[in-house]
């Protein structure tokens, strides 16, 4: 069972996939934000203001939908059938029915606000506020406020993990933060990143920090720091990699912590990134 | 016997680990089958000695439903039954591996393997899971602790329908410091009882706590993908 790659290039206008076989470039105007649920990926539009539905195998478009403005992050409900859109322009989450498109809610979220996260049971959906240093809980059935977090600077992204919801945050001009929240409130711990805050990606016993490089922060501290120019907007873990996107200098690289080199697999500007794994 | 069991399964569990800190869920089907073998070869061997079965093969000893548990979740690992093994069935078959108590049974050395795969397999299972990434839960030992109460208030209620001796609840093992407070009268025997199931799971409340204070050395956090509906950890 392969494991592919999907990265979204809006300047180029371009979804890439990288597998085993090699690159694959599909052609879609203002390709950003990027998820999946089954045999169907969905990519936000950031020229077009829509969403794209399309086959993850061959990335051939099947449906579309009404979006919102600037889409940078969207997210599948466990089951499938609803699809959240954070608007960034609108300050705005957008809940869709996934199969058709029609929209089901609209909510308030924040000032420009920069990452979301669904948690794992899908009950909750977390918002970073961006602008207003916070961190918003949501009840994903409803969206409405379920908990408001303050933060001491402007939230940059959120991730759910391990009973635990995490809030990267900026913490002076160039330090960013990463506080880990317990599921009934009040912080577990945090701990500093260099450099302006990127993105996290929730992993077994902690979270990935990306900022100037890549943290693996826990409970315990940093497991393991990967310093690099630039900032690391998307981060994932796959195949015991870690890969990331370069928001400053551009390109998609891959890390082998915490000695492995790192490895550039894609000299594309990734607005999002993707780790689709085949069904058997 | 014991020894070279205790070396066998020691090294066995520790090959299973590291397999399962580089890539997790993968053996799962093997250990499975394993535990499945063990159980068939320990009620083969019950079965062909003629002792009662009612008194020797229903799953209400902690170590047998653990084993019951524990098969299940080779195959479909849940974080209730992930915590009831690590809080209860852990310690008890680590108790049992170090002080063995089998049935003398004419087929003696298949269920004397048998006895240590089975306990074993139960003690690998949540360190299995562990490696894997997913860290137990400070938090579940309380809850664990209740279930283990309410399985024990239903074997109570079976050994005095049945007049059996599960769980040890009516009568001490012989030879064992249970005894000591079995001749101090039934409330305080039961109250033993009841302390040594909190002390064990204290203990692993505080393992818990350790591990997760030292992740990095135990697990690799980085031993699942990501999700791609957005990036959570399921």
């Amino acid at each position: 069972m392969g494991g592919r790659l999907i990265a979204a290039d809006s300047a180029a206008g371009a979804l890439y996939s990288l597998g085993p076989a090699g690159v694959r470039r599909a052609p879609l105007p203002g390709a950003a934000a990027l998820c999946a649920h089954g045999a169907a990926l969905y990519c936000a539009s950031k020229r077009e203001d829509v969403i794209w539905r399309l086959d993850a195998r061959t990335l051939c478009p099947q449906a579309l939908f009404a979006g919102g403005p600037n889409v940078t992050r969207l997210i599948a409900s466990p089951g499938g059938e609803t699809l959240y859109a954070l608007c960034q322009d609108g300050d705005s989450v957008l809940a869709l029915c996934a199969r058709t498109g029609a929209p089901q809610m609209l909510a308030r979220a924040g000032q420009q606000p920069r990452g979301m996260a669904l948690d794992p049971t899908g009950r909750l959906l977390a918002v970073a506020g961006g602008g207003r240093c916070e961190a918003l809980v949501l009840d994903a059935r409803t969206l409405r406020l379920v908990r408001r977090v303050p933060l001491p600077g402007p939230a940059a992204d959120v991730a759910f993990g391990g009973g635990m919801l995490y809030a990267l945050h900026q913490a002076g001009e160039t330090a960013g933060r990463v506080v880990a929240l317990r599921a009934r409130g009040g912080m577990a711990w945090s701990a500093p990143v260099p450099g302006l805050p990127g993105g996290l990606c929730a992993v077994p016993g902690g979270v990935l920090a990306g900022a100037e490089g890549v943290a693996c922060l826990t409970r315990g501290g940093a497991l393991w720091r990967a310093p690099m120019e630039g900032l690391c907007e998307r981060v994932l873990a796959a195949q015991g990699r870690v890969l990331l996107s370069d928001a400053l200098l551009g390109g998609v690289y891959a890390l082998t912590p915490p000695r492995g080199g790192c490895e550039q697999l894609l000299p594309a500007q990734a607005d999002d990134l993707l780790w689709y794994t085949d069904a058997p | 016997m014991q020894a070279v069991s205790l070396a066998f399964w020691g090294y066995f569990g520790a090959c299973v680990t590291l397999d399962a800190r580089r890539r997790s869920g993968r053996t799962g089907g093997m250990l499975f089958t394993l535990m499945a073998l063990s159980m068939a070869v320990t009620c083969a061997c019950v079965v062909q000695s003629g002792l009662p079965l009612v008194q020797t093969l229903l799953p209400l000893h902690l170590c047998s439903l653990c084993a019951l548990l524990a098969a299940a979740f080779y195959l479909h690992p849940t974080n209730g039954v992930y915590h009831f093994l690590w809080y209860l069935g852990m310690p008890g078959a680590a108790l049992a591996l170090v002080f063995p108590s089998v049935l003398q049974v004419p087929w003696q050395a298949p269920l004397e393997a048998a006895f240590f795969s089975t306990h074993a397999l139960i003690a690998i299972a949540p360190l299995w899971r562990a490696a894997g990434g997913t860290l137990p839960m400070p938090a579940a030992a309380p809850r664990a602790l209740a279930q283990c109460n309410l399985f024990a208030a239903f074997v109570y209620a079976v050994d005095r329908l049945l007049g059996v001796n599960y769980l040890f609840l009516l009568a001490a093992p012989p030879g064992t410091p249970l005894a000591f407070f079995e001749s101090l009268g039934r409330i305080p025997y039961l109250l033993s009882l009841e302390a040594a199931a909190a002390l064990c799971v204290g203990a692993m409340a505080l393992a818990a706590r350790g591990l997760a204070r030292r992740p990095g050395t135990w697990y690799n956090p980085l031993a699942r993908d990501s999700d791609p509906s957005g990036n959570a950890v399921r």
